[in-house]
């Protein structure tokens, strides 16, 4: 189980915390160690339509981010390293 | 404290609004009472889409309020937004052609606004903003409803566009539109990633759209189908970009659920004044039948749910206002609005008995428009589970 006060930085930090809510909260059924950065998401049916709204709610929350709609898009949700490096970004531009 | 009774106590309180929002929801009210009403029981019955009545509309700047002035419109806050609409409800009684213009400034205006280019944003948005341009929302098709993602239409590249294929059906506005948003699927099998938007030209070669639906309520508002057949559409015609239209839906559902039902709250308030009007007056067994408990209590009711209805609608408002709002506000929004709004039409047609079931006192018919709501932009069941979804069940 992956906690938000895990002490973890950098974008593996970000992406073991996505990784977490995708196996808590969206329950991916596999072995957590097959849940590669580079797994694609949308095709292997790990994030579907409602899922992704609430991985975006929860994303905003976990990082403070704001995610704009325009951003909501395949290629920043593809895959876990996708999606943290759309949250890197969006950090850096704070 | 300050006492409330009789009429001043049938408004929700407080409002919220600030002079100048006041001021605006006033003078929509004044427009809707003088323009809006009329000959509303025969063009009711005979299912007639009014554009005179949309240009009225348009030169007030309703279709305009969430579009900039640099696009042709008001460009006012969500709030703001809210107030003008629920003046609009309260002093229209034309529920369809309130849909209407809630389903062009959500399902069109605001696509555009958010994921247009700037050529795009100024070719299309001055048009709709002054009536002269009316817009349509094509996703739902035969074989996709609540599964709204689950698209057939497709979107084929060619040389210099794409080639759209594929029936939609239940398109607000299409059989007066002159402008579609479009969603197809570049790629079947990336499911709703692979889904984009098209503004597509009513006048495109390729595409036909059928006779309005009859249907139960909102008979002044159209529905048609539409049919693509090897429809081609310019490069420039994509909305966003390829993949997009997942998140351009989301984002027009989101401003839909939370402010389409505005106008329901004006009109929750219109029935309930005339509610308790009607049981001050009407006496039976001797005295006003609102001294009957059974006939009271539904009155009461009814004020309950108007004001619990005004608080969401203005606290999701300010919420759109903030940048703070979710699908999950605009859900519970949605669908509290709804089903109040379904409630509170019955109780008046009850308080009134054998009068509110004829037609020209006009209660039928907004029982008759607002089952509606608990069906358009996502069913109640659809708000429920994209609630429980939110709440991580």
């Amino acid at each position: 189980v992956i906690r938000r006060d895990t002490i973890l930085t950098g974008m593996a930090g970000t992406s073991q915390r996505i990784r977490g809510f995708l196996v808590e909260e969206l329950y991916w059924p596999r072995p957590m160690s097959e849940l590669s950065d580079d797994l694609p998401l949308i095709a292997e049916h790990v994030i579907d339509s409602m899922g992704l709204l609430r991985l975006v709610a929860w994303l905003e929350s976990e990082f403070s981010i704001d995610i704009q709609d325009a951003d909501v898009v395949p290629a920043n949700f593809g895959t876990i390293a996708a999606i943290a490096a759309l949250v890197g970004r969006i950090q850096q531009t704070r | 404290m300050t006492r409330r009774t009789g009429d001043t106590a049938i408004a929700p309180h407080p409002d919220g609004l600030d002079e100048e929002q006041r001021e605006l929801k006033r003078s929509v009210v004044e427009f809707a009472h003088a323009e809006l009403n009329r000959d509303l029981d025969r063009r009711d019955h005979e299912a007639e889409f009014s554009r005179d009545l949309w240009l009225k509309c348009a030169a007030l700047g309703l279709q305009g309020l969430p579009i900039p002035a640099d696009y042709g419109g008001v460009g006012v806050r969500a709030t703001t937004i809210a107030a003008a609409l629920e003046g609009l409800g309260y002093g229209c009684a034309d529920n369809g052609l309130i849909f209407s213009l809630n389903a062009q400034m959500w399902a069109c205006e605001l696509p555009i606004l958010h994921f247009g280019t700037e050529e795009q944003k100024r070719r299309y948005l001055p048009g709709l903003c002054d009536g002269s341009v009316i817009g349509a929302h094509a996703m739902t098709e035969p074989g996709s409803g609540s599964d709204a993602y689950a698209l057939a239409t497709t979107a084929t590249p060619t040389d210099d566009g794409w080639l759209l294929n594929g029936s939609k059906t239940f398109a607000t506005n299409a059989p007066e539109s002159d402008l579609l948003i479009v969603f197809a699927t570049t790629d079947r099998t990336l499911g709703f990633a692979g889904i984009t938007a098209f503004l597509v030209l009513r006048r495109t070669a390729g595409l036909e759209v059928g006779p309005p639906f009859s249907k139960m309520g909102l008979r002044t508002s159209h529905l048609a189908d539409v049919f693509m057949s090897d429809c081609f559409v310019p490069v420039d015609s994509v909305l966003g970009s390829p993949g997009a239209g997942m998140a351009i839906f989301n984002t027009s559902m989101r401003w839909e659920r939370s402010l389409i039902l505005a106008g329901a709250v004006g009109t929750m308030q219109r029935q309930l004044e005339r509610s308790v009007r009607y049981g001050r007056e009407r006496v039976q067994f001797g005295q006003p039948i609102g001294r009957f408990q059974a006939v009271s209590h539904r009155i009461a009711d009814m004020k309950l749910r108007l004001e619990t209805s005004h608080l969401m609608l203005y606290r999701m408002a300010t919420l759109l206002d903030q940048g703070l709002a979710t699908d999950l506000d605009a859900a519970l929004t949605k669908l509290h609005l709804s089903e109040a709004f379904v409630q509170s039409s019955l109780d008046a047609l009850h308080v009134h008995g054998g009068y509110g079931y004829v037609t020209e006192t006009g209660l039928e018919r907004d029982v008759r428009d607002s089952v509606a709501g608990k069906i358009y932009s996502g069913t109640s069941d659809m708000q429920r589970n994209v609630i429980a979804h939110h709440l991580g069940l």
